[in-house]
This record gives structure tokens, C-alpha cells and sequence, in this order.
């Protein structure tokens, strides 16, 4: 009698999961994949696809990578056409990435060296080779867990937590997932927190980005230690696996609004600079080279300076390629 | 291994079903033992074996005590175990604490003592069990219970993988009686146990691991650090952390008395709705109960208590309260901690002991604004008390401490203006439902089932409920803890202590 009790309660445990599992995986099908379609998960889930299909054709092609600013400054369409004036024939990717870093970007490493592109561009700023502020969100490493291979060293480079989220199984990545239930549901419900909607005007007013400017917890001004961090060790492992394989590779430093550039802190820029001639990566300073009117707000450009920019690329970039 | 993983509800299972195929009492015994071992092994860093003598020296001990044949001979086993234990404890989580202690003072007096700081790492668990094997010894020598004979049972009460890491703190005369039963699983002590499991693990995992983030973002944030937050924050953070602590500390019980209830082992509450204390007082007679009624029974009661006069009540009160707060971690911020929970419950017995202030609370205390101010006036110190816990700056502690009794209103309006979308839908979302049922519960239901589950053990009344209703509450608690809880997990506070 009493067994058989205790086997019904077993059972009455074992459909609870059961269904509860169930109905927790149509919540994540129904509700948080649509929401995830969008996002820089997406984008960094959309650059290893390129990399699996262009590893497949013999086109010549030249990567932009890097931050957010790259991604509003290239236009790979007036890029490939400059070229082509130039009778270059390249397929041109921008790969650029929201909060991309170094340590970012080497999980990207192998996928961009089997599908051998011939030059690669990485843009990107200060922040980015800085100890703090700048990190390598969870939902980069968790939601493209199933893409990454990394190489021992780059492996090194990663915490113990991060390690665990890039080598998570299928089920650990469902269950991920469930931190975007909320998010989805209030995208569904309408509910917006936190205020206005962002409008892209062609650029800010100069009031909007003197706001900005006096933000001192803005990760732009993350400042830059003469010492040794992951994100130098992943960009000169990034260098060296790229010079290994013969694919040329640049290094440009993005450019920047006057308001934005007179709050960097001159250590920051120094060891930022130091760092970058102690790599001996042939690298362009494009700091200001741009009118502010060229910017949307006070580090990435508008389409004025994104056309001005894709446009001056080709130019410096040419000796560069074969 | 944490209560909070996948693999602590596999491990139960194998337990369980070990258990149930051991059928004889001393087989199952075996097998909890070694599996409470193998879940201590498997918790940490490789400490069994201080686990097993700290078993040893306390078993044995306890024997010599009993059989000894004068009072010196049995203070000197008393010491012996009592220094073996505390010792070993002192060794790994005190030392670097005295040695950088020592080593500030020295250098303020310009000595250099040039001392070396090791890196110890701390036994999970250590402060617990060394309590449970002391509880033994002393209660032996108290004349309130007599050794046992076996080793085996002994090691079990010590080791039971349930409250082997963060407690309840149990009593070897209240839980040892236990043992001799052997374990027969019931189905009302499997429905209960794992209802009781269920709302620790939401307590844990839903609540309070979602509040953790928040209280970070002011307390353990790289980016802006705890000084450039105002009252706004600092309120914000305290009154979370209060709650964060509170969930995560007695959902951590839960789930170690629902793991105990399912074997048939009974385990002692730990909290009584704490924040619903009327005093300081009743405070420590609902939170933690265990360790509070441990160190009244093994370190105040023997001070003296408050059989010596007021003055040396005062003083047992503060060292007592001080030793507890040193107990929770080696750091100047919870011996401040301690000590400023010494002085509150000093402060209330002076106040308890003046008769005619004392009638006058009593007298105000019997309105409902009356007794809802005196919660609220305690809870505002208890609360303040929680900066001290959880920051251990002192520079830090001083400006949020600052903020919390000099509150600059502009940053509370500005904040509530701030953040009024996200106070409106938590109102939505939480104040509401909690208006309708605290105002259902008292009109219209009160000899209703929900009354019973509201008002009395909701633990009970779901671990009771008939096997498909309790399978949809199964089904809620899952679905609670796999779609609310955060994608990382901290570990349980109380882990570290």
C-alpha cells in the first residue's frame, strides 16, 4: 500500500517536469526566439554563418571587424565600388559588432581564418583595449555557445564562468534562454522602461552631446592601463594567428567627435598609442580626421561620414592588398 | 555541490532510492553517511578528512567526559575538544584576519612584524559542523545528555549532507533519538519534504537570486563605486539586500528541512517572519533561531546570562552578539555587525526595564498603528544593520550609514521621478495581488482554505493537497524556477560563513 502510494507520488514528480519542461520550451519557441532574432547575438551569430559560407568560395574578400563604430562607418557597397574603380575585385564584409573587444572578437578567430579573406580591417577605440568597464557580455558567449571553437590560448584568455557559458550543451542554452522571457513579454505587452524611444536623427544636437560628454561613466572614457590585460593579449593573439595564415590585417583607430576626443585622458591616449607601436600592427589614426558634423553622436558617424569614410578607405588600404 | 544545481536533486534521488533498497537501519545509516561524505567531497576543496576528525575528537571526547572521574578530568576533555575544534576553525577562517590585525596595529605603533599572509582557503561548511560537534560535547558535559556508543550515528548527526553546509544548526540530543528509527519513507513525508524543497528553491532561485542584481548594481559594482550612490540608492539597496538575505538564507533551509523531512528526519525552523519583529529581542527569536538560541545557551546563559546585574547583562549581551557576528566571517564589518546587535538589544532592555516607558509601548502597541510603528521602528535599525553586513569598507560603511540616517529627500524624489516606471509596474505586478490578498484573507476567507494556507503552513496544506492538485503546484514551482530565475545563480550567502 504504501509503496504503491510513493509510486504515484514518483510518477505525479516525474510528469510535473515533464510537462513543465514542455510547456517551458514552447515559451522559449513561441516567445523568446522571435525576440532573439534582433540583437547582438544575432550579429555575432550572422558573422560565423559568413565565415562557415564564404569558407566555402575562393572570392577574394576583405573583413571590417570591430565595434559599433564600424559598423556605422562602412559602407561595403561604396567600398567595393571604390575598389573596383581601382580595378580591385573584393567582396567587402562589415563585421562589425555592438561592444565588440579583442577578447570578443577571438571567438570569431578560427571562423575568420577558414574562410581566408585576404585583408583584415580591425577598427575600434580606446575603451576596448582597457582592464575595465569593457567585458564580453554573457549573451554573446551563451547564445553562439554551439559555434565557438576556440584555440588553447584564447581559451586561457576567457574566466572560468565565461568558459562554462561557451561550453554549454544544448540544454544549458535552453534553459540560458529564460532571461529573456521578461524582455519578450514586455516587447509583446507594449511596455517600454526607462522612457523614450531613441530617434536616429542624422545627428545629435550639440546640447544631446555635451550631455553625453559629461557623462564620466561613459565606457568610451574606460581608461587604458600601461599594463598587460586580456584584450592586448587577445589582439596580439588575434595578430599573430592572422600573420600565421597570411592574411593581412590593419588596425584603424575609429574616429572621433572633438567632444568625445577632449575628455580621453592623455594617459589613456598614451598608453593606449604605446601599446599599439609595441605590436608593430600597421595601424591608422583617424581620431580627427572627421568634421563633428560627420557624426551621429559623439563616436559614431552619420551617413555623410559614413559615405566620406567608406569612400577614404579604399585609398589608405591599398597597398595593403596583394 | 549547491542545493540551487541540477545535480543536487539527482544526487537526492540516488540517495533516496540507496536508502529505501538498504531496508535495515544500520545499512541505511551507512549509506547516508557515505553519501553525506561523498556530497562534502564533492562540495569543495578536498577537506574530509578535518570533517572526520573534528567527528573523532568530539565522539571521543564526549566519551571521556562522561566516564571521567572528577570535575578537573572533565574540563580538561571539555578543553581539549573545545580547543581542537575551535582551533582548527581559528586556523582557517581567523588566521589572516589576526595576522593582518596584528600586523596594522604594529605598524601604527611603527613596528614592522613582517608577518606572512598565507592563502588559506576556507572549509566549506566548517562553522556549522564544528557548532554541531560542540553542541555535543557541551550538552554531555552540561549533564543534558549522554554519549552514544556508536560512531557511525555520530558522524551521521555531523555530517548529514541536509545541513552539513549552511544548517539549521541542530542539537545532538534533539537529532541523535532520530537515528535509532530506521528510515521507513511515507508518502506524506515525500509530499512535504519536496513542497518544502519547492519554495526554497523559488525563495532561492527566483527571488532572491533576481534581487542579488540589483543590490550589486550599488554594492559590488567595478563601474561606479558604493560612494557615488545617493540615499536614493543606498536605501534602495539596503532594504533589497535585507530581502535577498532573507530569501536566500531561509529558502537554503527550506530545502535542507525538505531534504530531512523526506528521509523522515525532522529539522528546526530557522526563521519566523523576521521582518514582522515588534523589537530587537524578537528579532533574534525569529531570525536564524537556530544559532541564536546556540549561542544563548552556550555562550550567554554561561556568562553569566542576566543573572549578574544590568551591567554585566549589558556585557554578556555585547560579547555574546559580538562572537556571533565574528562567527559569520573573519572581517571588521561583521565584528561591527556583532557588536551593533549587542548594543540594539541592550538598548531595548534599558528601555524594556523602565516600567513606566515600558506600559506606555505596551499600551500604544495594542492599536494596529501602534504595532505597525513599533515593527517599522525596529525593522529601520535591523535593516540599517544589513550595511554593515554586507559592505566591508569601513569608509563605505560610514557614508551609506551616513545616507541612511540623513536622508537627502532630493534624491529620493528625483529617484522615485526616475524611476516611476519601474515602481508602477512592480505596484502592478506585486502590490496589488499582495493588497487583495491581504484584504481577502482578512474579510471574506478567513475560515477558508486559503486563511489556512495565508495564515498558517502553507508547507502543510500543499504537501497535502491530493495528488493531481499537488502535481499542478509541482508544475507551478517549475515552471516558476525555469522561467524566472536569473541565468546565473549566485551561490547561497550563507555558503561562506
Amino acid at each position: 500500500m504504501q509503496f504503491s502510494e510513493i509510486l504515484k507520488i514518483a510518477l505525479t514528480i516525474f510528469f510535473a517536469i515533464v510537462i513543465a519542461l514542455i510547456l517551458y520550451i514552447l515559451v522559449i519557441s513561441l516567445v523568446v526566439n522571435p525576440y532573439l532574432e534582433q540583437g547582438t547575438w544575432k550579429l555575432i551569430a550572422n558573422n560565423f554563418n559568413n565565415y562557415q559560407n564564404e569558407s566555402l568560395t575562393k572570392n577574394p574578400k576583405i573583413y571590417f571587424i570591430g565595434n559599433s563604430q564600424v559598423m556605422a562607418a562602412v559602407d561595403t557597397n561604396l567600398v567595393e565600388e571604390r575598389l573596383a574603380n581601382q580595378n580591385r575585385s573584393y567582396s567587402v564584409y562589415n563585421l562589425g559588432v555592438n561592444f565588440d573587444t579583442p577578447l570578443q572578437r577571438s571567438i570569431e578567430l578560427t571562423g575568420i581564418i577558414h574562410s581566408k579573406p585576404e585583408l583584415v580591417i580591425y577598427g575600434d577605440s580606446y575603451c576596448s583595449f582597457s582592464s575595465r568597464y569593457r567585458y564580453v557580455p554573457d549573451d554573446n558567449l551563451a547564445l553562439v555557445s554551439d559555434k565557438i571553437h576556440l584555440d588553447n590560448y584564447s581559451r586561457s584568455l576567457f574566466d572560468k564562468e565565461q568558459i562554462a557559458l561557451i561550453d554549454q550543451n544544448q540544454f544549458d542554452q535552453l534553459l540560458f534562454k529564460r532571461k529573456f522571457i521578461i524582455p519578450s513579454l514586455k516587447q509583446k505587452m507594449g511596455i517600454q522602461i526607462g522612457g523614450r524611444d531613441v530617434v536616429v536623427n542624422d545627428t545629435l544636437t550639440l546640447e544631446e552631446r555635451e550631455i553625453i560628454a559629461q557623462n564620466p561613466y561613459d565606457e568610451f572614457l574606460a581608461p587604458v592601463d600601461a599594463e598587460d590585460n586580456v584584450q592586448k593579449k587577445a589582439f596580439i593573439h588575434i595578430r599573430d594567428e592572422l600573420r600565421k595564415n597570411n592574411i593581412s590585417f590593419v588596425y584603424v583607430h575609429m574616429p572621433m567627435d572633438t567632444l568625445r576626443v577632449a575628455t580621453i585622458p592623455n594617459t589613456t591616449k598614451a598608453n593606449y598609442f604605446s601599446f599599439l607601436n609595441s605590436t608593430g600592427v600597421q595601424y591608422f589614426n583617424l581620431e580627427e580626421s572627421y568634421p563633428d558634423e560627420y557624426f551621429f553622436d559623439l563616436v559614431h558617424l552619420n551617413k555623410y561620414g559614413k559615405q566620406q569614410y567608406s569612400s577614404d578607405m579604399p585609398e589608405l588600404l591599398i597597398k595593403e592588398l596583394k | 555541490m549547491l542545493f540551487n544545481s541540477i545535480q543536487y536533486p539527482i544526487f537526492l534521488l540516488l540517495v533516496v532510492i540507496l536508502t529505501f533498497a538498504a531496508r535495515k537501519r544500520d545499512y541505511q545509516l551507512k549509506v547516508l553517511l557515505l553519501a553525506s561524505y561523498v556530497f562534502y567531497a564533492i562540495s569543495g576543496e578536498f577537506f574530509l578528512p578535518l570533517l572526520v576528525f573534528i567527528t573523532a575528537l568530539t565522539f571521543y571526547c564526549g566519551i571521556w567526559i562522561f566516564t571521567a572521574q572528577n570535575l578537573l578530568h572533565k574540563r580538561i576533555y571539555l578543553a581539549v575538544s573545545i580547543i581542537g575544534a575551535l582551533s582548527i576553525l581559528g586556523y582557517f577562517k581567523y588566521f589572516n584576519f589576526v595576522v593582518l590585525g596584528l600586523d596594522q596595529a604594529m605598524d601604527a605603533l611603527n613596528f614592522s612584524l613582517a608577518i606572512q599572509v598565507y592563502n588559506i582557503a576556507l572549509p566549506i561548511g566548517i562553522s556549522f559542523y564544528t557548532f554541531h560537534a560542540l553542541s555535543y560535547v557541551l550538552d554531555i558535559y552540561q549533564g543534558k545528555m549522554t554519549p552514544i556508543d556508536s560512531f557511525k550515528e555520530y558522524a551521521l548527526f555531523v555530517a548529514f549532507f541536509p545541513h552539513l553546509i549552511a544548517g539549521p544548526i541542530l542539537r545532538a540530543r534533539d537529532f541523535l533519538p532520530q537515528l535509532k528509527q530506521k528510515v521507513t519513507f511515507t508518502s506524506e513525508n515525500i509530499q512535504i519534504g519536496v513542497t518544502r524543497i519547492g519554495i526554497g528553491m523559488v525563495k532561492k532561485v527566483v527571488i532572491a537570486d533576481n534581487i542579488a542584481y540589483y543590490v550589486n548594481l550599488v554594492y559590488a559594482n567595478p563601474d561606479v563605486p558604493i560612494q557615488n550612490s545617493n540615499s536614493f540608492f543606498i536605501i534602495c539597496a539596503t532594504i533589497l539586500f535585507g530581502l535577498q538575505i532573507y530569501f536566500d538564507f531561509s529558502g537554503y533551509t527550506d530545502i535542507a528541512i525538505g531534504s530531512a523531512r523526506i528521509f523522515g528526519y525532522t529539522f528546526p525552523e530557522n526563521f519566523n517572519l523576521p521582518y514582522f519583529s515588534q523589537n530587537p529581542t524578537d528579532f533574534w527569536r525569529r531570525w536564524h533561531m537556530t544559532l541564536s538560541s546556540y549561542i544563548r545557551d552556550y555562550i550567554y546563559i554561561p556568562l553569566g546570562g542576566n543573572r549578574k546585574g544590568i551591567a554585566r547583562t549589558y556585557l554578556n549581551l555585547i560579547i555574546t552578539f559580538t562572537l556571533c557576528g565574528i562567527w559569520h566571517g573573519a572581517a571588521w564589518n561583521f565584528v561591527l555587525w556583532g557588536t551593533y546587535h549587542g548594543v540594539l538589544l541592550c538598548a531595548h532592555k534599558a528601555i524594556t526595564t523602565q516600567r513606566h516607558i515600558y506600559d506606555r509601548i505596551t499600551l500604544i502597541s495594542k492599536t494596529h498603528f501602534g504595532l505597525i510603528t513599533k515593527i517599522l521602528i525596529t525593522q529601520y535599525f535591523i535593516f540599517m544593520g544589513w550595511i554593515l553586513f554586507r559592505v566591508s569598507n569601513l569608509d563605505d560603511i560610514i557614508y551609506c550609514v551616513n545616507k541612511w540616517i540623513f536622508i537627502d529627500v532630493n534624491s529620493i524624489l528625483s529617484g522615485f521621478t526616475k524611476y516611476s516606471d519601474i515602481l508602477k509596474l512592480n505596484a502592478v505586478f506585486i502590490g496589488i495581488p499582495l493588497i487583495v490578498i491581504i484584504l481577502l484573507s482578512r474579510k471574506h476567507l478567513k475560515s477558508s482554505k486559503i486563511h489556512s494556507l495565508v495564515v498558517h503552513d502553507p508547507v502543510e496544506y500543499l504537501g497535502r493537497l491530493k495528488l493531481n492538485y499537488w502535481g499542478v503546484y509541482l508544475i507551478v514551482i517549475l515552471l516558476m524556477i525555469l522561467c524566472l530565475a536569473p541565468s546565473r545563480s549566485p551561490e547561497f550567502i550563507y555558503f561562506q560563513f
